[in-house]
């Protein structure tokens, strides 16, 4: 479902992403995760056709992000940590908006389940401004999900919901997967990943430093064995001091 | 905290400007660079230039200055009326987040915004002076022209907070602001009492062009002169310059400038008492008020309920135009382009009687149509410049650039060719009821049959160069969909000049299509004007289409580290 390969992109002169590769597949939920400044937004944004990769390709669904956009797009859902939505649009017309933009014909049909399930149907006629934080996350993940997208790429995707928001947004997630989606989701709450992933992509300074299974981590790096994933983490980032041996 | 916002500002300007002059690293900022140089090069050192000329004493500048204070004085009624002008009161989401909660009274606040303000305001003030100007250029100039925009600025704030606090408070507030409310009330009921009295004179008018003379003799005769006085003390130093008037003009130009700095300040105070009054709920509306509508330079949203239906499947790009279309409709610019044919429509008909009249009505609406041609790129933003604050949504959408380029223009285009078609039908319908009108009725008819390609050729084109602009330099162009105020108006003169010229470049080719065409079907006895102008209009939107496709390939690499 999502192939990048050698995937490098600079900004001047800074290699902020360098030669990245990895897969996954229908079902799969990948967690990219690294410190601040580790490239993780610059590959996100790569694979959603926001930025273009200096070198390597990216491809979605089968279809070359660079090549043929359109289509890579149309598989894709991007829900970054800050929602960008239509100070003029409600939430209803958000989503009839994406449901043109996808074609999606029984959008109608849609549109009440998706909004109840997000817990948003009572602010259906209310402008995106007059939304609070969380509500207008609620709203970018449905604009997300209305198109039933084959691949999810999720930036944070719990950043200002509620903890009743934050538990229904993990079961949704998992749902996709089950259900066939290749998922991107790029964390700092190592609970979510953990929780959610089922594999794992470690970015230090723009490059892969561990990646697979957290088992096939642990079988690459002997010395993290029975440490926890938090441990993994700060121990692969090179932030080794509070690692602990469980 | 004087120094933190003053460190804010002189920082902000400082690494704006480093930012900006960085650019030009990139050829495209450094081509545009070196043509704007040789545009200053060309106006202000060639030879020719030099000298400059010096109409600041004529009678003619004198008479120019009465109507400058009787446009004045319409701009300021607008403002006090409809205080639709919020932008005055804007501030950044980060001057929101970061000064709203800070230990800053809401004075500080508005001192800030005035010494903000001030950069534009110098900006427009020698771009003015020394561009547009060319050798008539000076100390006096400057100063003249920096009095008058400042005034001007404080003049918008004034109002925008006074209408911010009638809001909040209701007529308390206006109370409050009695001696500015009362003040402009009075000016306001000499200046149209004046001129209702003057009704008698306007319907002896049997020639045309003799209007505007007899408007200034109106303007200029007691009481209405008094009236406008305040606004042509404001606007007299720059008329006369150079003259021995000159330093006492200026002088009180000043006064009325310190006077609006009071006005402003103290309308700040007010607005605080009145909040001191307020209930505990009132309180918490005053701190949504503080975040929300100060945060925030866009007109007020209205009418969320209403909509437009939309289709879930066809053409995708369909969803952008409506979109954009719900913008006119939520900002209340839909119900102006409505209003304006019907007043030009209502003004015909009770105008119907004076053939005088019916042909001030169609030229009215000609000028009309054609000023729309110039400024309604400048207030009809609902297209990609709008969407460039977004750029990173905008790229994730399933769309080619070009198809996204066609829809962003046509979203802002097509309702100003609608526009424009209204009001030429209003002036073909006031000239049908004059028997000798310059132009005939057949061609009216033609003409008006042809507008509707014509002008929407025609505004595609516009609104491509003014959407390319922006797409191709977006450090350097105005992005977001807020209007702005007069104080911006050295870069909007800048644009409108740019802008005009392509538009001139881009007219070359329909022009020369429309007149083969027209040639031809006059030669054969056809409708000739319609077939002239439906070619034109043509030519202009296949024209259009190649600039827009062009325009797509560089919206499908622009990304958002190209925005300034």
């Amino acid at each position: 479902m999502i192939s990048v390969h050698d995937l490098t992109r600079h900004y001047g002169s800074f290699p902020a992403v360098h030669r990245i590769s990895f897969d996954v597949a229908a079902g799969e939920v990948l967690g990219l995760v690294g410190p601040n400044g580790a490239g993780k937004t610059t590959t996100l944004r790569c694979l959603s056709g926001i930025i273009a990769p200096t070198m390597g390709t990216v491809t979605i669904a089968g279809h070359d992000m660079q090549k043929n956009p359109v289509r890579a797009k149309h598989a894709l859902a991007f829900i970054p940590d800050e929602p960008h939505l239509f100070d003029h649009l409600t939430v209803e017309e958000h989503l009839r908006f994406v449901a043109r933009l996808y074609g999606v014909p029984d959008a109608a049909q849609r549109i009440g389940p998706l909004l109840e399930e997000l817990e948003i149907a009572e602010k259906r006629t209310a402008l995106s401004t007059e939304l609070s934080r969380g509500m207008k996350q609620k709203l970018a993940i449905a604009c997300g999900l209305l198109h039933d997208p084959s691949v999810l790429v999720l930036d944070e995707p719990l950043t200002g919901l509620d903890p009743a928001g934050m538990r229904r947004m993990r079961t949704t997630i998992a749902s996709r997967a089950r259900a066939g989606a290749a998922v991107i989701l790029s964390s700092h709450l190592l609970t979510l990943v953990e929780e959610l992933c089922t594999k794992l992509f470690v970015i230090r300074k723009g490059e892969c430093v561990a990646y697979g299974t957290l088992d096939e981590i642990v079988v690459a790096h002997p010395e993290l064995a029975g440490c926890s994933l938090e441990d993994v983490f700060l121990a692969l980032t090179g932030n080794d001091a509070g690692a602990e041996p469980a | 905290m004087i120094g933190a916002l003053g460190y804010l500002i002189v920082t902000s300007t400082r690494n704006s400007m480093l930012s900006r002059i960085r650019r030009v690293r990139d050829p495209r900022y450094a081509i545009a660079l070196l043509l704007g140089l040789g545009y200053f090069w060309l106006v202000f050192f060639r030879p020719s230039a030099v000298g400059g000329r010096d109409a600041s004493t004529s009678a003619t500048a004198i008479g120019f200055g009465a109507f400058i204070g009787l446009t004045m004085f319409l701009t300021a009624a607008y403002a006090w009326i409809f205080g639709a002008d919020r932008s005055a009161l804007a501030f950044s989401q980060a001057e929101v987040a970061m000064l709203f909660p800070g230990p800053i009274s809401r004075r500080a606040l508005i001192v800030y915004k005035l010494v903000r303000a001030q950069g534009a305001v110098l900006t427009t003030t020698v771009l003015w002076v020394f561009v547009f100007r060319r050798g008539d250029a000076g100390l006096t100039a400057l100063v003249s022209l920096w009095v008058l925009l400042t005034t001007i600025a404080l003049h918008r704030l004034g109002v925008a907070l006074l209408h911010v606090s009638r809001r909040e408070h209701g007529f308390a507030a206006v109370r409050r602001n009695w001696i500015a409310a009362t003040v402009f009330a009075l000016i306001a009921a000499t200046v149209v009492g004046g001129l209702y009295a003057a009704r008698a004179q306007f319907a002896q008018v049997s020639d045309i062009e003799r209007l505007p003379a007899v408007l200034g003799e109106v303007i200029a005769r007691p009481p209405v002169s008094w009236a406008l006085l305040p606004f042509r003390i404001t606007a007299a130093p720059s008329f006369l310059r150079g003259s021995a008037e000159w330093p006492r003009a200026f002088l009180l130009a000043v006064v009325l400038m310190l006077a609006h700095v009071w006005w402003v300040l103290r309308s700040d105070t007010a607005f605080e008492e009145a909040a001191a009054e307020a209930s505990a709920t009132q309180a918490r509306r005053l701190q949504a008020l503080r975040t929300r509508s100060l945060g925030r330079g866009v007109t007020r949203i209205k009418g969320a309920r209403r909509t437009i239906p939309l289709a879930p499947v066809g053409m995708p790009a369909v969803a952008i135009v409506w979109k954009n279309l719900l913008w006119l409709l939520r900002t209340g610019q839909l119900r102006g382009l409505i209003g304006l044919p019907l007043i030009f429509a209502g003004a015909a008909f009770f105008s119907r009687r004076s053939e005088t009249a019916l042909e001030v009505v169609a030229i009215m609406c000609g000028v009309t149509a054609a000023l729309a041609i110039l400024f309604g790129p400048m207030t009809m933003r609902n297209d990609l410049r709008a969407e460039l604050l977004n750029l990173p949504m905008l790229k994730t959408l399933p769309l080619r650039g070009r198809h996204i380029m066609a829809a962003e223009v046509l979203s802002s285009a097509s309702p100003t060719a609608a526009l424009q078609v209204l009001i030429l039908g209003v002036a073909v319908a006031a000239l049908s009821f004059v028997p000798d009108a310059p132009i005939p009725g057949a061609v009216r008819l033609q003409l008006l049959f042809a507008a509707p390609v014509l002008l929407l050729g025609l505004n595609v084109a516009n609104f491509s160069i003014h959407n390319g602009l922006a797409l191709l330099f977006p450090a350097w162009v105005r992005t977001g969909d807020a209007n702005p105020g007069i104080e911006m108006m050295g870069q909007m003169m800048l644009t409108l000049i740019v802008t005009m010229a392509m538009l001139l470049v881009m007219s070359i080719l329909p022009s020369l299509i429309g007149g083969v065409v027209f040639s031809v079907l006059q030669f054969q006895h056809l409708p000739a004007f319609a077939g002239g102008g439906i070619a034109a209009g043509a030519a202009f939107l296949v024209e259009s289409y190649l600039v827009l496709t062009m325009l797509g390939g560089s919206l499908d690499k622009l990304e958002p580290m190209h925005m300034g």
